[in-house]
């Protein structure tokens, strides 16, 4: 009989269990495999950035939610709100993020024209989104139900409003991408198309957040 | 997958590496995986909000756990923050950023719950306005404390005490209920009635049935001009429609009964007339208490107390029933009690109007007696 040797995992050597089959992959910038690359460095950076982003979201979530139900008699939730435009809206920014993602899909196979679609579509759907909100505060405020109405009605145009205003700036940004995109080609601005990436994806991320404690909660109350 | 491996030098970045081992086809599916679960959710969100599928307070819980639900995803499947070693700094920041919001949102809520049931009564700090506060329209006068009159808690009817749900020191709402007699006797005496108006009216239907056919025949009867039965007739209607009379009498009578049955079976369920702390306790569950008892149940003392002031002829007109009014008291610096103007008598020569207050005090501070300054907040 010969003993069948098992293999055993060299010990001082890490055995990652979090792998899930990619091996390959080395823990760089935890001081095994060399500095992180730049691409990992940038993403984390940005990271960063929109996580402070989403603590300052979370003091308007804050206030909102406290004061949802100081209507001072004024119009409520479930006077206001339309469901089917929120669902609208919802269903365009969703799908908006999806093109963003087939957006860096295109990046990563240095494809230009479908890069260039991609966006173009997550432009227009973000643009769709802003429209109808904008429509949805016109309304609102032409009924006089505006911010200065209540302390309900000032904290929901701050929020609403304050995510409406990071998605006109990427759109802004968006533009300017695609027009560098189109004169410089890939190169300058790829870190930028990542990080725009992960912004609209947090700004969805946010939405989500709003449509359900804004107006789907909010509705009921 | 050629034209990736016929990049362009100028298609890179400076110190760009590629995230390795993707295909096209992966980071496709990938994107197409985390769309079609995201809108899953979202459709969920918005079918829970209509459906009676859900008991109605648990639709908030399912909201929450949908929309952190969809934000996996989003993470997941388009952020592509995963376990993998390149991954840890980002899902650590994550972890702080999600403590942070938590803090932030669930921290102020509990505070402003807090603040809201103790400092701010019925809302009436919002009521108010803040900015009618800091207008100069108040008028600033002097008043006194009156003392309390606690409100009693009687039997309305007479009956066995089934349950009594009120304790010595317990704290209450108006409303809330206190103590519960046996109601049986009260249901089956409204059961009884409820009976007797069903055969009232269909002794009503029936007579009126009878008239309407009496009445036929007597057309009939005219049509052929056969007078003996014609006369005959028409005392036989005249009778009948007495009867019709008569069973709507009672009817009325069997109505009236059975909703004074029904008031007697509502006052089985004895409540606290006002908000305040319940005292005196003088009842047991299992014993007889009485409509016509001189002593009360309970006592209530109320959250509020009553304030008079006295107002200058000249100012008295301007205020009303219902105007807002803060006061202070020396003997409690610090504090601030928030009332409405209950009652104004017309002003006295030579002196001015005297004003009612009803102001809460849920915590039993202001005593009788104590020398109050009053903001009144006309409206």
């Amino acid at each position: 009989m010969t003993t069948i040797e098992t293999p055993t995992p060299a010990l001082g050597r890490r055995a990652d269990p979090y792998k899930l089959g990619r091996a390959e992959v080395l823990a760089t910038g935890h001081g095994e495999a060399g500095p992180a690359s730049k691409r990992v460095v940038v993403a984390f950076g940005f990271w960063i950035f929109l996580l402070s982003d989403i603590v300052m979201f979370s003091a308007f979530f804050a206030a909102h939610a406290v004061l949802q139900t100081a209507t001072d008699g004024g119009p409520t939730g479930r006077d206001l709100f339309d469901p089917t435009r929120v669902a609208i809206e919802t269903a365009c920014l969703l799908t908006s993020s999806f093109a963003c993602g087939l957006s860096a899909v295109a990046t990563d196979a240095r494809n230009r024209f479908w890069t260039q679609a991609a966006l173009l579509v997550t432009g227009l759907l973000g643009l769709a989104f802003l429209s109808l909100e904008a429509q949805e505060f016109a309304g609102m405020i032409a009924s006089g139900a505006g911010p200065q109405r209540s302390a309900f009605l000032s904290s929901f145009f701050a929020l609403v409003g304050l995510h409406g205003a990071h998605v006109a700036v990427g759109l802004l940004w968006l533009g300017t991408m695609m027009a560098q995109l189109f004169v410089k080609g890939f190169g300058p601005v790829l870190y930028r198309l990542i990080c725009f990436n992960l912004f609209w994806h947090v700004l969805d991320i946010i939405w989500i957040a709003i449509f359900t404690v804004v107006y789907l909660i909010g509705e009921g109350r | 997958m050629s034209d990736i491996e016929e990049r362009n030098a100028e298609d890179v970045a400076p110190g760009f590496m590629d995230a390795p081992g993707h295909t096209l086809r992966e980071g496709l599916v990938t994107y197409a995986i985390g769309f079609a679960l995201a809108a899953l959710l979202t459709a969920g969100s918005f079918y829970v909000v209509r459906t009676n599928l859900i008991w109605g307070p648990g639709i908030v819980m399912a909201l929450v756990a949908l929309a952190i639900a969809q934000i996996g995803v989003h993470l997941v499947f388009f952020l592509h923050l995963t376990t993998a070693p390149d991954n840890t700094n980002n899902a650590l920041a994550l972890a702080f950023g999600v403590l942070i919001v938590t803090l932030v949102v669930g921290g102020s809520l509990w505070i402003m719950f807090h603040l809201d049931r103790n400092m701010m009564p019925d809302r009436m700090m919002v009521k108010m306005g803040l900015e009618r506060m800091a207008s100069e329209s108040a008028l600033s006068v002097q008043g006194v404390v009156a003392p309390a009159e606690p409100e009693q808690i009687i039997a309305r009817v007479s009956g066995v005490v089934a349950s009594v749900q009120c304790e010595d020191g317990m704290h209450v709402e108006a409303g809330r209920t206190c103590v519960e007699i046996d109601p049986g006797p009260f249901t089956a005496a409204v059961d009884r009635k409820t009976r007797e108006l069903q055969a009232a009216q269909s002794r009503l239907d029936d007579d009126r049935a009878k008239l309407g056919v009496a009445r036929g025949a007597l057309e009939r009867a005219e049509g052929a001009r056969r007078s003996s039965a014609v006369a005959r007739l028409r005392r036989s209607i005249e009778g009948q429609e007495r009867r019709v009379d008569r069973a709507s009498a009672d009817l009325e009578h069997a109505q009236a009964a059975l909703a004074a049955a029904a008031t007697e079976l509502a006052a089985t369920r004895i409540v606290a007339p006002i908000e305040g702390t319940i005292g005196a306790r003088n009842v047991e569950p299992g014993r007889k208490v009485s409509a016509k008892a001189t002593l009360p149940l309970f006592v209530v003392a109320p959250d509020s107390v009553r304030v008079s002031a006295m107002v200058g002829a000249a100012h008295s007109d301007r205020i009303s029933a219902g105007d807002k009014v803060v006061l202070t008291v020396d003997a409690l610096p610090g504090q601030s009690f928030y009332g409405t103007v209950t009652k104004i008598e017309p002003p006295r020569e030579g002196a001015g109007a005297m004003v009612d207050i009803a102001a809460r005090d849920p915590r039993h501070a202001l005593e009788p007696g104590m020398a109050a300054s009053l903001r009144i907040f006309p409206r």
